[in-house]
């Protein structure tokens, strides 16, 4: 068993338990709007909740940041994180990884799918002149990429990836409260499989909401959330597809 | 014994398949283990990918939790092994991977509840229900989302199709989406295919059968609706598809049929089909036939009629009406009755 580990919010000293909260409410401004706030943090349990900052966010509405106190605590010893495992190598490295152990370029092709329009993350990895002052999968010698840009259908993700026989696909979506991203991005590993594909493909989403282990419940094998750079998808797709070779 | 459990018994093996997250499945599959268990059926269970966590990844809101009792067996990434109450002994490795680690065969020597995180492709859940199916009665699959590729006859022996009130805002909205599901499933099979059209069906190809033979057609994918597959049809031929039949085909051929009269497409089987309900509906009134190579054996749809919020719908009337509609398929739900 592994030794517990305790934690609780930290604001000005450890253990405190401060955390700040921000939320909007269907109140004018006021006294009362301000009541409404505090009452409401203390139901969701904070203690001692004092309202520390209203604003006016449209006519009827206001905005509300509140201070308090959070008595819980976790105990990460208990917990499972699932994320991606990436062993992250710069640039060069990266090239010299592919062409030296696979021997080939590999090819990797993105898309926005289905009604996503939101092309602001993939091409954030793609683009040759890349994020964050990392260069995208386009500028990388030894990657062949295709971004086949924003509302994709899968039907012609799936043939693109045929066409140029893909090792991976990069899909990128924003997962909505409607689910309507979800059935799409679930579609597009049961038509791989249909298609007798799925085996022979890295199949790798990203978006704001996307966790690794929703990746994993889709059925994709690697799922990248905000902040993900060019770099660690390039080495996770070439250290992955390496492994994949050795059996 | 219920009828449900022997016919599953009688397949070996069973993919519980949802219509959407929140369905019902792991209920589902709760209740074929509890079942099996009074009736001393040994099962083995695994998943399509990761599943039975505590809570749901979309919404954050608790799971129910699968039991396994004594002597079933469990196959799970080893990873995901220590996360249950119940004891388990390893039996073996498969060298089966999924991203949480090697796919392991395990028994539970003590009674409590397991996280199953199986294979993540048909190919290899097909390899691991293989290798459980020699020590167990019955392998159950714990399907994930809305995938339904596990019911693949390819793959398990029958299925099980989960629905519910988090389908749809209504009954007659659940009950369209789940007729039309199980129907896609339950696609009848084509009884003159020949060895030489179930191998290319089988492999992957794309051809064309009519009263002058086999063509193949030199297409890696129909799946986009390439126009070059109009210049193969000809009128009664038999359009046989290894891979998926796409809402893009589907206009196509609804177009040439008005030209060419009757046809009929051959798919693998029905998780192979994505055409939508709309489209669908034209191709059922058109005189295109869409048959399969295997037919799944679905035998029941399991309804739950209360949704992920708390939103219920009248499950009576749900079961009644999808009985009705679905004759041959035993409509129920798990936590309501005996199931029979």
């Amino acid at each position: 068993m592994m030794r517990s580990n305790f934690v609780k919010a930290y604001g000005d000293a450890l253990n405190d338990g401060a955390v700040q909260l921000s939320f909007t409410l269907p109140l004018s401004p006021g006294g009362m709007a301000k009541e409404a706030a505090r009452h409401l943090a203390e139901k969701m349990g904070l203690d001692q909740p004092e309202v520390v900052h209203m604003v006016e966010a449209g006519t009827g509405f206001s905005f509300f940041i509140v201070y308090g106190f959070c008595r819980h605590q976790v105990d990460t010893s208990q917990l499972q994180a699932t994320e991606v495992e990436i062993q992250e190598m710069s640039f060069n490295e990266i090239n010299q990884y592919i062409q030296e152990r696979i021997g080939r370029r590999l090819n990797v092709v993105a898309a926005c799918t289905g009604t996503d329009a939101h092309t602001v993350g993939i091409d954030a990895i793609m683009n040759m002149k890349g994020y964050k002052g990392e260069y995208g999968l386009e500028r990388y010698s030894w990657i062949n990429a295709w971004n086949m840009g924003s509302q994709v259908p899968n039907t012609r993700l799936v043939a693109e990836a045929k066409k140029t026989q893909a090792d991976a696909l990069l899909v990128s979506q924003v997962v909505t409260q409607r689910d309507v991203h979800i059935s799409n991005l679930s579609q597009l590993t049961e038509l791989l499989e249909a298609e007798g594909m799925r085996q022979n493909v890295l199949l790798i989403v990203g978006g704001p909401r996307i966790s690794h282990q929703l990746a994993l419940e889709l059925g994709y094998d690697a799922g990248f959330g905000p902040g993900t750079t060019p770099r660690q998808v390039a080495s996770y797709i070439a250290r992955e597809i390496y492994r994949r070779q050795q059996g | 014994m219920n009828k449900l459990l022997k016919q599953a018994v009688e397949g070996g093996s069973l993919a519980v398949v949802g219509m959407a997250k929140n369905a019902g499945k792991t209920v589902t599959i709760n209740y074929l283990l509890a079942q099996a268990a009074i009736h001393g059926i040994r099962t083995g269970l695994t998943s399509t990918g990761l599943d039975g966590e505590t809570t749901d990844s979309l919404y954050l809101l608790p799971k129910p939790e699968i039991t396994l009792s004594a002597g079933s067996l469990l196959a799970t990434a080893r990873g995901s092994l220590s996360q249950g109450s119940a004891r388990l002994e390893l039996l073996r490795g498969t060298r089966l991977v999924n991203p949480l680690g090697e796919i392991v065969i395990a028994r539970v020597r003590r009674e409590g509840t397991v996280e199953v995180s199986g294979p993540e492709t048909c190919s290899d859940l097909a390899k691991v229900i293989s290798l459980m199916s020699g020590e167990v009665d019955l392998v159950l699959v714990d399907g994930a989302l809305d995938r339904v590729a596990a019911s693949a006859p390819s793959v398990t022996g029958g299925a099980v199709l989960a629905t519910g009130a988090v389908v749809a805002g209504n009954v007659e909205g659940v009950v369209r989406e789940t007729v039309y599901q199980a129907r896609l499933l339950m696609l009848p099979p084509c009884r003159s295919l020949n060895v030489d059209e179930k191998n290319l069906i089988e492999q992957g190809g794309i051809a064309v059968s009519s009263a002058d033979g086999l063509e193949i057609l030199p297409l890696e994918t129909a799946v986009d609706g390439p126009l070059e597959i109009l210049d193969y049809l000809t009128p009664q031929c038999k359009l046989l598809l290894g891979g998926a039949f796409t809402d893009e085909l589907a206009q196509l051929l609804l177009g040439a049929s008005r030209r060419l009269g009757e046809l009929s497409v051959v798919v693998r089987d029905g998780t192979r089909v994505f055409v939508g309900s709309r489209l669908w509906q034209q191709l059922e009134r058109s005189s295109v036939d869409v048959l399969v190579m295997e037919a799944i054996n679905l035998m029941a749809v399991v309804v739950n009629p209360v949704d992920v919020r708390g939103r219920q719908l009248p499950g009576d009337k749900l079961i009644s009406i999808l009985s009705q509609l679905l004759p041959g398929v035993s409509v129920f739900n798990p936590l309501a009755t005996g199931g029979d």
